[in-house]
């Protein structure tokens, strides 16, 4: 049985969980850190098609339930993004470590900007807006460049511990 | 297989996902939100509880000194509100009175539900909590949040056993407001939580002869705002400007800083039927 697609699922929603006890305590700053990137980067890049589409779909889901907006806006988006990763797949996967951060880094800014076209209800003239859209931004990137790299290490170690190999072939 | 036609998958996977979104029933897109939040709302109730453990693990080491005195304190406040109970049931008396000689409609009268908060999702695009008591607590959708610092804001969904509260400071919150004092309504309206600041609003159609030259003044809630009773703290207004037509001012709220770090809140589930709390 391949529990490759599981191992992943699981490990995205450990992230989830993390980053909300971190934003629940960063709310007193008034700072929210986004890694949505890290739920779809490697669901694309180490499983197979169907099966990455299947742990984004239940990632975003889960994601998505509590949110105003309407229901199925990050699971759609997520899976864009998925599909636009996997058409480039057959370039990464043959390039790790440092490129598949750069991917993360630039999807996560990606879909920060575009939730931020989407979502955003607040007055576009405000400078305190677009000061803490600036701040989050910055700190959710720092963070991911801080975070991408155990989350991946983490799915590589238990990808060995369960015996399963690290690629999809 | 030829090579673009592999390539081509991807995109053919994502137009299936669409078309299906696109024509999946609403009832069937609410059922899975619902039970997609069903199934990790476990998940934030028991890392609620384990918090609450913690601090009262924590509250355990205190000395038996520092307990007697919170005691005496906490005795010292018990007399001080059992005395401002006697004036509110007189009060209250008082009120009922007026109201049959003028026959008047009677105030709405509320239950308070006490409730933990087990998330807060606190961004610039949203702002809101969730609280561990839903529709088996007696929860309605709509219903005020108060805390001991005023308004915490109004239920947006309730659930099972918890419910997400839409913030004040969110900027789909808007509600009718006044000054305390003077009761001309005004419209207040959130607009967010800068970075390292006090969460914010704003007021509008603010009279011109208003001023908070001398102090700033507190914003309440209106009786006009249908859901919310009279008189709980919004904010504080410290400046007000005059708008380009001239015709009204409006200003900024600075609402308290704790608001972002409750831990506990208190939602008020009218008791006459006939209370509207429609979003």
């Amino acid at each position: 049985m391949n529990i490759r697609w599981l191992i992943i699922l699981c490990v995205n929603l450990l992230v989830y969980f993390l980053v909300q006890e971190l934003n629940d305590a960063l709310t007193f700053f008034g700072l929210n850190i986004y890694l949505a990137s890290l739920y779809i980067v490697f669901p694309a890049i180490y499983l197979a098609p169907t099966q990455g589409a299947i742990v984004v779909l239940i990632t975003s889901w889960v994601v998505d339930a509590p949110l105003p907006t309407p229901f199925g806006t990050t699971a759609l988006l997520s899976i864009f993004i998925y599909t636009l990763i996997l058409l480039i797949r057959h370039r990464i996967r043959h390039h790790m470590g440092a490129f598949i951060l750069s991917i993360t880094f630039f999807t996560n800014l990606i879909l920060f900007l575009i939730l931020t076209l989407i979502a955003s209800n607040s007055p576009l003239a405000d400078f305190a807006y677009w000061q803490t859209l600036g701040i989050n931004l910055i700190c959710s990137q720092a963070v991911l460049l801080l975070a991408a790299p155990w989350v991946l290490e983490l799915e590589q170690t238990l990808f060995q511990l369960s015996g399963t190999p690290i690629r999809e072939h | 297989m030829g090579k673009s036609s592999v390539h081509a998958r991807p995109l053919v996977l994502l137009g299936c996902l669409l078309l299906i979104w696109w024509f999946v029933p609403p009832f069937i897109k609410s059922f899975v939100q619902v039970n997609f939040f069903e199934l990790q709302a476990p998940a934030w109730s028991a890392a609620s509880h384990l918090k609450d453990l913690q601090l009262y693990w924590s509250l355990r080491n205190h000395s038996q000194q520092e307990l007697i005195e919170a005691g005496r304190d906490l005795a010292r406040l018990n007399s001080a509100y059992e005395l401002s109970r006697q004036k509110e049931a007189a009060l209250n008396k008082e009120i009922e009175h007026l109201e049959k000689m003028l026959n008047l409609p009677p105030l709405p009268n509320y239950n308070y539900e006490v409730a933990r908060v087990t998330r807060r999702d606190i961004n610039q695009w949203w702002q809101q909590l969730v609280i561990r008591k839903g529709k088996d607590h007696g929860i309605i959708e709509g219903a005020p949040v108060v805390y001991a610092g005023g308004v915490v804001g109004r239920i947006q969904k309730v659930f099972k056993n918890t419910a997400i509260v839409e913030l004040i400071s969110s900027p789909n919150f808007r509600i009718a407001a006044s000054f305390e004092g003077d009761r001309r309504p005004v419209i207040y309206q959130g607009v967010g939580t800068p970075a390292f600041s006090n969460p914010r609003g704003i007021i509008h159609n603010v009279p011109p002869d208003y001023t908070t030259e001398s102090t700033p003044k507190r914003l309440v809630t209106s009786r006009l705002g249908g859901t919310f009773p009279e008189g709980l703290v919004l904010g504080q207004v410290d400046e007000l400007k005059a708008r380009s037509d001239g015709l009204f001012q409006e200003g900024k709220v600075s609402l308290p800083q704790n608001l972002m770090s409750l831990s506990e809140v208190a939602i008020l589930i009218p008791l006459d039927e006939d209370v509207d709390t429609t979003i």
